[in-house]
């Protein structure tokens, strides 16, 4: 689905609006929305603008000021702090984005800046990601201030981080892919991305968390799904022990995620979230219970990648509907490619599968609207 | 105008967090019983982690060498410090005057005082004074056994007056 504002001409054509009416929107979202592509260029320079600003901050604190005495620098430091904090606080009702996402970003790296600059003077020990939980447990009433993306996803992705490596180190586990515990984490935690969105997005302050959560589920299914590729390329036996307890996380967090699916989304979107669920588990039990042979793994991988596309789709997020289309093709293509020794059947059975799917694209086109209220009827 | 008052309290929380633990870590550093020790590297070689250098303290008493340790995994300990002793677990040995909590790692006691902080370009020639055993370690250990780290000596004298002293004049 194209952007609104690249709609406008056509609209004003179709006589759906004057053109006062398109001019006086465009101008609009120029000045305050994140439509125009201009204010997206703008937004994305100055959060990078912050970022490289508040890493360059937190280098000059880790170059050791050596001539300046320890109480001077805290002095400074707070009093940076309570000046980002006031600024912050005083452009929260600002509409314009960048007036008021820059002070908010820059106070919450420089939180972060100055726990590092705490730990240095004090000479503390704390592991890092003990140190991200803590400035994420400190800045988490300030982040749902956000009205954009950049600053909860760093804040959501500093989170999994910090409590991926917390869990791991634990369990008294070594970080590795050869390491059962890291597996099960990789495995469970797009299932964790998922719960955190769906139980944050029905609250009002939190809706621009749940996207960034909602961001990192995309993301960290594509690698759980690559770790599982990976384990059933390998003999899985290598692992010792009992092969279940690697599904336990992942399984724990099914029953409460089914539950928030269920509850929340009832319809046509719940069956389609609860039959990605069910295939990532498929998926994860097949190759890790098994001794299915390593190619079992790839119609997984292709059934995911479409399912997902079309959840993409019906969320109007095109661009990764695309981006996974295209993962299910390759996906198709390498399945291919090592399952046929030759290229001529290797030729034929992509022919078969592309033209089967030209052909589901045709019936769909001429048939969308029947199906669509089908979906509809099967879902009430 | 609530709504206001609630963000500004978001802003006020980790400013006040922040200050409480500058607070705490004063108060580690200042209150309680003094005591410096010499300081060995873990290796030689390797010192230096980022802008920080890493030892052991060389405790008067033997530390963490119970030979039948589980494999060789974090567990809880307590030194005395008066008079010296060791005993595994988070309770001190009887009579300890002066505890010092840690926990045993890999056969090395760690109490939270194993790391300093230093300026990028004086790192090395610190380094290089503890790997030759001319180092010394001055914390403060409260009475519940927490310890906090004051100083780093080089060869009797605090750490930035000892690279003033090597150090030629410009």
């Amino acid at each position: 689905m194209s952007h609104p504002l690249e709609r406008l001409d056509a609209w004003v054509r179709a006589g759906l609006l004057t053109n006062e009416q398109a001019n006086a929107i465009t101008a609009f979202e120029e000045r305050e929305g994140d439509g125009a592509s201009g204010n997206r260029l703008t937004h994305a320079f100055m959060a990078l603008g912050s970022i490289i600003l508040a890493m360059g901050i937190i280098s000059i604190i880790a170059a050791n000021w050596r001539e300046i005495p320890d109480a001077v620098k805290l002095g400074m430091d707070f009093t940076l702090l309570i000046g980002l904090g006031l600024w912050s606080w005083w452009q929260l009702d600002n509409d314009a984005c960048c007036r008021r996402e820059l002070p908010l970003l820059l106070f919450t790296l420089f939180c972060l800046a100055s726990l590092g600059l705490i730990g240095q003077i004090y000479h503390l020990e704390y592991p890092w990601y003990e140190v991200i939980l803590l400035w994420c447990a400190l800045t988490l009433p300030v982040v749902i201030h956000s009205r954009r993306q950049v600053l909860p996803t760093l804040w959501s992705g500093g989170f999994l981080a910090s409590l991926i490596y917390w869990y791991i180190l634990s369990t008294k586990s070594n970080l590795g892919f050869n390491d059962r515990t890291t597996t099960a984490t990789l495995l469970a935690l797009p299932l964790l991305c998922a719960l955190l969105a769906r139980l944050l997005a029905p609250l009002p302050r939190m809706r621009m968390l749940a996207e960034s959560f909602r961001y990192w589920f995309w993301l960290y299914a594509m690698v759980g799904v690559v770790t599982m590729e990976l384990q059933a390329m390998r003999n899985k036996f290598d692992l010792p022990g009992i092969q279940a307890d690697i599904l336990l996380p992942a399984l724990i967090l099914t029953l409460p995620l089914s539950l928030a699916i269920v509850l929340r989304d009832p319809g046509p979107q719940a069956r389609l979230r609860l039959g990605l669920l069910a295939t990532y588990l498929l998926m994860a039990a097949t190759v890790m219970l098994t001794t299915a042979p390593d190619w079992v793994a790839a119609p997984f991988t292709f059934v995911l990648a479409c399912l997902g596309a079309i959840h993409a789709a019906l969320l109007h997020n095109v661009h990764l509907a695309r981006h996974l289309i295209l993962l299910a093709g390759l996906r198709a293509y390498l399945a291919f490619v090592t399952l046929f020794s030759s290229l001529l059947a290797t030729g034929v059975g992509l022919m078969v599968t592309g033209g089967t799917l030209l052909l589901l694209v045709y019936v769909w086109q001429r048939q969308r609207e029947r199906l669509q209220t089908w979906l509809e009827g099967v879902g009430a | 105008m609530n709504r206001r008052w609630y963000g500004a309290a978001g802003f006020v929380l980790p400013i006040l967090v922040l200050g409480i633990m500058v607070g705490m870590h004063e108060r580690h550093r200042s209150v309680g019983v003094e005591y410096r020790l010499p300081i060995l590297g873990f290796d030689p070689r390797h010192l230096l982690s980022g802008r920080y250098i890493q030892y052991r303290v060389d405790y008067p008493m033997p530390v963490c060498n119970d030979a039948n340790v589980e494999g060789k995994k974090m567990r809880a300990a307590t030194a005395c410090l008066e008079p010296p002793g060791f005993q595994w677990g988070e309770a001190p040995p009887a009579n300890c005057r002066q505890p010092l909590q840690g926990y045993c790692d890999q056969g090395r006691f760690r109490a939270g005082i194993e790391r300093f902080y230093l300026p990028e370009v004086d790192a090395a020639l610190v380094e290089k004074a503890v790997v030759e055993k001319k180092g010394e370690l001055l914390f403060m250990v409260s009475s519940d056994g927490k310890a906090a780290v004051k100083e780093l000596f080089i060869e009797g004298a605090p750490w930035r007056a000892y690279l003033k002293n090597i150090r030629p004049e410009p």
